[in-house]
């Protein structure tokens, strides 16, 4: 079946490389609880990895760590070899969250404008790339409305749109489909894969959804429960271009089969 | 559209007529139960004492208005700057947020003798009330609708390295727009009520000073006819917000709720 993969491979050095990163917060009282414990992942570049793990397992804070919005009590994140307070300098993060986060006053287009107007950034150049972008995620038409007028999928495809619009290095999807409903889901999914294969980033998609994350992902890292570490680092040995049907096959299943056991037995019986 | 119009019509009519229908019944009631005139005059009567009046109306009431603009206007800007600090600097919201809370519980009749006593009879005592009645309810509201920004839009914001000048300027600021004018609409309300406080207490001119002449020489009628002038002072300057709002905020303008 599935072969363990560091990841570092054959590639030379990983795009992302977290080092040790462990967290703790300061409770009320003086006391402390560990989210992360001593964490240590090697992403190659335009790799895409899922982290997986029941909620509190710490996947969203070492989303954070890595886009830099959260410092790591030990151990250092970089990020084609620098800190994560770089990449951010230099335009190499997109962030794509659970809910679309688009500004309601603005049109779809100018939601997708927005961090390159920050970043100083906006030309001729990236209104075009803007256009591009907006009708590889199917939105062209939809592209002058706001996003009040716009379903729940769409909003999600418009985030995903303004998040590559800074053509980033590293995409980071914090359960961007979990707030959707199924067949909407499955839709994005394969649009991501879409997507993906089109503007070719380094991924790194957190979900709690075990047939996501294997559907989509070169690699899936499985974390325990509170305080997180990772309990499964598995290469998912599925053919690219990824069909839907890829889901009915038995390597697909024994995946899911393996990671599902793997979580449950992780996870103490309460 | 033409339906939208239709209904906005109707409504103003409905408006009218209730209006029309409540002024008819008083004066009705005041002719037929033979009230006296100072206890409550007509209608009839107050619109005389108006007519009768004009001059001096007109001259008071361009005295209370520009105290109402001018206080009001410094009463918003110190709200909006306020609230800005406020929600930018922790330390600064725990610094402030106890004097803010002072000026409300004190009871501004009981300090406007003071200022008088500072300032003179003139202009600055009541800007000084009047901005303290206006300026809570726009921070309160401004305060509230500058933290109604998302953790992960501002997130999203510091992923590409933005300041805070520009997570005011791109998202925060914005976001706050329907709170502050709803914060502007009461500010405005409360820059009138202001204005008659501080008249009342020690002035020279202005329609809290009628107010309290006319009361002092038993003119019911003229008394009455200047509660009618405030009333519609007030609600011009509560219409000229809301207009500001149909105007300039994007939630009204896309029809979010």
């Amino acid at each position: 079946m599935a072969e363990r993969d560091n990841g570092s491979g054959s590639e030379g050095r990983p795009l992302v490389s977290l080092r040790n990163v462990a967290k703790t917060y300061e409770v009320d009282g003086g006391s402390t609880v560990a989210a992360l414990q001593s964490v240590s992942i090697d992403i190659a570049d335009k790799q895409f990895v899922s982290l997986i793990g029941p909620s509190g397992c710490g996947k969203s804070t070492i989303m954070s760590i890595v886009a830099g919005l959260l410092e790591p009590s030990t151990g250092e994140v970089l990020i084609d070899g620098h800190p994560p307070a770089r990449a951010r300098e230099a335009h190499e993060l997109g962030i794509v969250f659970q809910q679309p986060v688009l500004l309601p006053w603005r049109t779809i287009r100018a939601n997708c404008r927005l961090l390159l107007e920050v970043a100083g950034l906006r030309s001729a150049e990236t209104e075009t790339r803007i256009q591009e972008l907006l009708e590889l995620v199917g939105l062209q038409d939809f592209a002058d409305l706001h996003p009040n007028q716009l379903s729940g999928g769409m909003r999600q495809r418009a985030a995903i749109a303004r998040a590559l619009c800074l053509d980033p290095l590293l995409l980071l999807m914090d359960e961007p489909f979990a707030a959707l409903d199924e067949f909407t889901r499955l839709q994005l999914n394969k649009e991501l894969l879409r997507v993906w294969a089109q503007r070719r980033k380094t991924i790194i998609f957190v979900t709690h959804n075990i047939a996501e994350a294997v559907f989509l992902s070169d690699r899936v890292i499985a974390m325990s429960p509170r305080p997180g570490c990772v309990i499964e680092d598995l290469a998912i040995p599925l053919p690219r271009p990824r069909h839907p049907d890829v889901r009915y096959t038995k390597d697909y299943t024994d995946c899911v089969v393996h990671l599902q056991r793997l979580l449950e037995s992780a996870i103490p019986v309460g | 559209m033409v339906l939208k119009s239709t209904i906005v019509r109707w409504r103003i009519l409905g408006a009218a007529l209730l209006l029309v229908m409540l002024l008819v019944s008083w004066q009705a009631g005041v002719v037929l139960f033979d009230v006296p005139g100072y206890l409550l005059p007509s209608p009839l009567e107050i619109a005389q004492a108006l007519w009768n009046n004009h001059t001096t109306f007109a001259e008071h009431t361009l005295v209370t208005l520009g105290e109402v603009l001018i206080g009001l206007g410094v009463g918003i800007l110190l709200g909006l700057a306020l609230a800005v600090l406020m929600s930018w600097s922790p330390l600064l919201n725990n610094a402030l947020y106890a004097p803010v809370l002072a000026t409300q519980t004190t009871p501004i009749v009981a300090i406007a003798p003071i200022l008088i006593i500072w300032f003179g009879v003139g202009l600055t005592p009541k800007v000084i009330i009047i901005a303290i009645f206006s300026f809570f309810p726009v921070l309160v509201n401004t305060l509230s609708g500058l933290q109604a920004t998302s953790r992960q839009m501002v997130q999203l914001m510091k992923s590409v390295a933005a300041s805070d000048w520009q997570i005011y300027r791109y998202v925060r600021i914005p976001m706050a727009l329907p709170h502050v004018f709803a914060g502007l609409r009461l500010a405005a309300a409360a820059a009138v009520v202001g204005a008659i406080v501080v008249e009342w207490v020690s002035s020279t001119a202005g329609l809290g000073y009628l107010l309290i002449l006319y009361q002092s020489r038993l003119n019911i009628d003229e008394a009455f006819a200047t509660l009618v002038i405030l009333m519609l002072l007030g609600v011009t300057v509560f219409a000229l917000f809301a207009w500001l709002e149909r105007r300039f905020s994007w939630q009204k303008r896309l029809g979010i709720e």
